[in-house]
């Protein structure tokens, strides 16, 4: 493998830094910030907005671009699969691929599972020391040595080690094996971080932690993970293993007992959350980067969000609207009105109706999707920065509490 | 995307107004009559012409090439996109929009501009084109088209007055008159004969039923298939009645006739319209043939092969076109074009776009994107040429790159009508 650049001036890069701002007194939600050498920096709590192939799935990066807020983007490693191995081989790192400007990065954060669509551990028969992976070029069997040099050939700002996850059918034997194997990846990630050639001197390590439904187990991979937390290439921990159909109960268990032994001064992270309830569950236990993936999935079915996204009470005009529009229903035909009145979004500043929308979904027309993940992108931002400025205030358990009053209500 | 375009409407007018404009009534005709379009010729060389086509919602530069917006919408591309990439005027099919959602709720929206919030100059057909491609749902009769709707298997009649009443509704700055098309490659004359004057009986019916004249522009269309003599004739018939035509369509190409034919029927037809009027050919989107009707004189083309063929992953390049989805394509760290300023020539290497086309929407978008902003370019390069009096070296620049072996006997001798000697 090829180092990309000059040792000399790889150096000189540093790891992301991760700094917490503010706690909460009554909840594990904080708010912090993350800063790299590149230039990118994100406010925490916030949502990655999730990318097939390092792109968003219908907003160009210039579209991107337009949306406020967004701060981060999760690339899935087994999304650059050529035929014979993982791209990147040599050439460009991975913003320079997906086109992604110097000027104003966006945070990149890099995994092997896909948050959109779960691609882990589908074909068991891959060998102990490698897990499988689905891709658009069949199954491939990964080993940690090819991830790593992915990692170092993409050059994201963070990345997750890897982990087992599996989902909850397996066997009690299996369980404990994905424990043991996602311990020893960690290990092995911190020893090739360590003793990085300067290639991955400006990658921020994520340990993976694999939640189970054993609280005693969590505890104890969350204290053998920390007790990594010295490293300095360890800049945070992810808590993996969720959003397989585990329990709502069982989650919430797991993020709290694991992010309770976690050190306060390092960032987290947990892929699963799936609504913004899930996603308010998961801040309150002391999460910072989640994944935004309900954006994908409510554009990819002509959803519009519409839940209240801001500190005053509902987004939506009118009762009755729910808390996402589903652009496809016919009674949006002759419906005038922008998706959500006052919203800051490009679809709806610029005045497309929800029956235009309505009438390009019919029509299969791809401006359909785009201008929806518009709005839904823009929309999570803003439920994101309303997060913060509660928890900053102070005031987040009761917002967290109203807000899922009114959504569970609706 | 930042893309050029400024300076050539510096060079050549008055900036475009910036805001969606109503019709200007003040509008005036090249007979004085009122009407909704002003036809400016810039400059001229042989028989090529750079023009301003003023509209009521922009001041559209021709030659253009007019992107296809068949549902409201050009593939996935914003409005703001589609400016960016110097796009004058965007056609809608009457026939689509009126099975989706139907004109009478594009009206409730207050017409087609403000349905797809599309500014500038929008173009709708009559829906006589789909007689031909849909010609297994449709029965053809004096009185008028009866369709079977695809998306419900309704049977609806698309008469002279209907296809005006639905165009109406739309509001495009330009209205086509609903035409008997014939495939170009039918075999009857008889058929060619009885569809070349019921073309003048229907546009005279269009002419009657058009409601909003102040407003939208009415073109008629040349028929009379390969046949000189029809189309003598169709040309003829309609030009008697030139002093309330704004502009001319050439119709009945682009449906497999071999090329030969096709340059002369363009031949034919731009040598006898009035000089100061728009000539639109129908269906027209091969860089080629709009490099070599634009040297016979017409104006104005429109196809959806630039966003069709990006779909499938083809890029046009000045050589021609590439397959984005061919395996030689992957590790090629190039550009499509090297020499294309567009914004996904700027970032993506053909190996990224080589993994997007063909499995993800966002490949289908950005090649789109380029092969748009390569169509608008290479308008803006013949519009140029021909303002700066260049134009024959640019046609002979441009056919050395698609034909580095010569350029094939169509187009030598099409362009040797038009006064340019390879």
């Amino acid at each position: 493998m090829a180092v990309p650049a000059e040792k000399a001036v790889i150096s000189s890069r540093r790891r992301p830094q991760f700094s917490l701002c503010k706690e909460d007194s009554k909840s594990g939600a904080r708010t912090g910030c993350i800063t790299t050498w590149r230039g990118a920096t994100a406010e925490t709590p916030f949502g990655l907005v999730v990318t097939r192939k390092g792109l968003p799935s219908y907003l160009t990066l210039d579209n991107l671009g337009k949306v406020n807020g967004v701060q981060g983007m999760h690339v899935c490693a087994s999304h650059f699969f050529g035929r014979d191995a993982l791209y990147p081989r040599e050439g460009g790192s991975l913003s320079e691929i997906i086109g992604q400007e110097d000027a104003s990065p966006l945070l990149v954060l890099c995994g092997l599972r896909d948050p959109a669509c779960y691609n882990l551990n589908l074909y068991p028969a891959a060998g102990r020391e490698k897990i499988s992976v689905d891709t658009e070029v069949g199954v491939k069997a990964v080993s940690q040595q090819d991830y790593i040099d992915f990692v170092r050939q993409a050059q994201p700002d963070l990345c997750l080690s890897l982990s087992d996850d599996v989902v909850g059918s397996h066997s009690k034997r299996r369980r404990e094996r994905a424990q043991q194997r996602t311990a020893a990846w960690l290990r092995d990630s911190v020893k090739c971080f360590g003793e990085s050639d300067g290639a991955l001197g400006s990658v921020g390590l994520i340990a993976s932690v694999l939640a189970t439904e054993d609280g005693e187990e969590n505890l104890r991979q969350a204290r053998s993970a920390e007790a990594l937390a010295s490293d300095p290439s360890v800049v945070g921990y992810a808590v993996m293993g969720l959003g397989l159909g585990e329990s709502e109960e069982c989650r919430k268990g797991a993020l709290q007992s694991i992010c309770g032994e976690l050190p306060r001064e390092k960032l987290r992270y947990t892929s699963g959350p799936n609504t913004p309830l899930e996603l308010i569950e998961a801040i309150e236990c002391g999460v910072d980067v989640l994944d935004a993936t309900f954006v994908n999935e409510l554009t990819a079915c002509g959803m519009a969000m519409a839940f209240p996204a801001d500190a005053e009470g509902p987004a939506v005009s009118g009762t009755g609207r729910g808390l996402n529009l589903n652009l496809w229903s016919e009674e949006f035909t002759h419906d005038q009105g922008v998706l959500v009145p006052g919203c800051g979004c490009y679809t709806c500043q610029n005045g497309f109706s929800r029956g235009y929308i309505h009438h390009l979904l019919q029509c299969r027309e791809l401006l359909a999707e785009v201008l929806l993940e518009f709005h839904n992108t823009h929309h999570m931002c803003r439920f994101m920065g309303t997060i913060r400025a509660k928890i900053d205030e102070g005031v987040f358990s009761e917002y967290a509490k109203s807000f899922r009053k009114l959504y569970i209500h609706q | 995307m930042g893309v050029a375009g400024e300076d050539e409407q510096k060079m050549v007018g008055p900036s475009p107004s910036k805001k969606m404009r109503r019709a200007d009534p003040g509008l005036r005709g090249a007979n004085g009559k009122a009407c909704a379009l002003e036809f400016n010729i810039l400059a001229r060389q042989g028989r090529a012409r750079a023009s301003v086509l003023r509209l009521p919602h922009y001041d559209c530069r021709t030659p253009m090439f007019m992107p296809v917006g068949t549902n409201g919408s050009v593939k996935g591309l914003t409005p703001q996109q589609l400016r960016e990439l110097d796009c004058h005027l965007v056609l809608g099919n009457t026939y689509h929009l009126e099975n989706r959602p139907g004109a009478d709720i594009v009206q409730e929206f207050g017409g087609l501009h403000e349905f797809s919030k599309w500014d500038r100059a929008m173009l709708t057909d009559s829906g006589g084109f789909q007689m031909v491609s849909l010609l297994h749902l449709a029965d053809i009769t004096e009185e008028g088209v009866s369709f079977q709707s695809p998306t419900n298997g309704q049977s609806m009649m698309l008469t002279p007055e209907h296809s005006m009443r639905i165009q109406n509704k739309l509001g495009a700055d330009i209205m086509m008159a609903l035409d008997d098309v014939v495939s170009s490659v039918n075999p009857s004359r008889e058929r060619f004969e009885e569809a070349t004057y019921r073309t003048t009986r229907w546009f005279d019916r269009c002419l009657s039923a058009h409601e909003r004249p102040g407003d939208q522009n009415l073109f008629p269309i040349v028929q009379g298939g390969l046949d000189r003599e029809l189309r003598a004739i169709s040309l003829r018939q309609l030009m008697e009645r030139d002093d309330r035509i704004p502009g001319y369509a050439i119709g009945g190409l682009a449906g497999g006739e071999d090329k030969e034919s096709f340059w002369n029927v363009v031949d034919w037809c731009t040598a006898a319209l009035p000089e100061d009027k728009p000539r639109y050919v129908m269906g027209i989107g091969y860089p080629v043939d709009i490099v070599v009707c634009s040297a016979l004189g017409a104006d104005m083309y429109d196809c959806v092969y630039p966003t069709r063929t990006a779909r499938f992953g083809t890029a046009l390049v000045p050589s021609g076109t590439i397959r984005l989805p061919q395996a030689v394509m992957e590790g090629d760290d190039r550009p499509i074009d090297e020499t294309c300023g567009c914004p996904v020539c700027k970032k993506y290497t053909r190996s990224m776009l080589h993994r997007l086309v063909g499995t993800d929407s966002h490949g289908a978008i950005l090649v789109s994107i380029h092969n748009v902003y390569y169509m608008q370019r290479l308008m803006r390069e013949i519009r140029e040429a021909i303002v700066q009096q260049k134009f024959p070296e640019y046609v002979r620049r441009f056919m050395a790159q698609q034909y580095p072996e010569g350029a094939p006997g169509w187009v030598v001798n099409a362009l040797k009508a038009a006064e340019i000697d390879l």
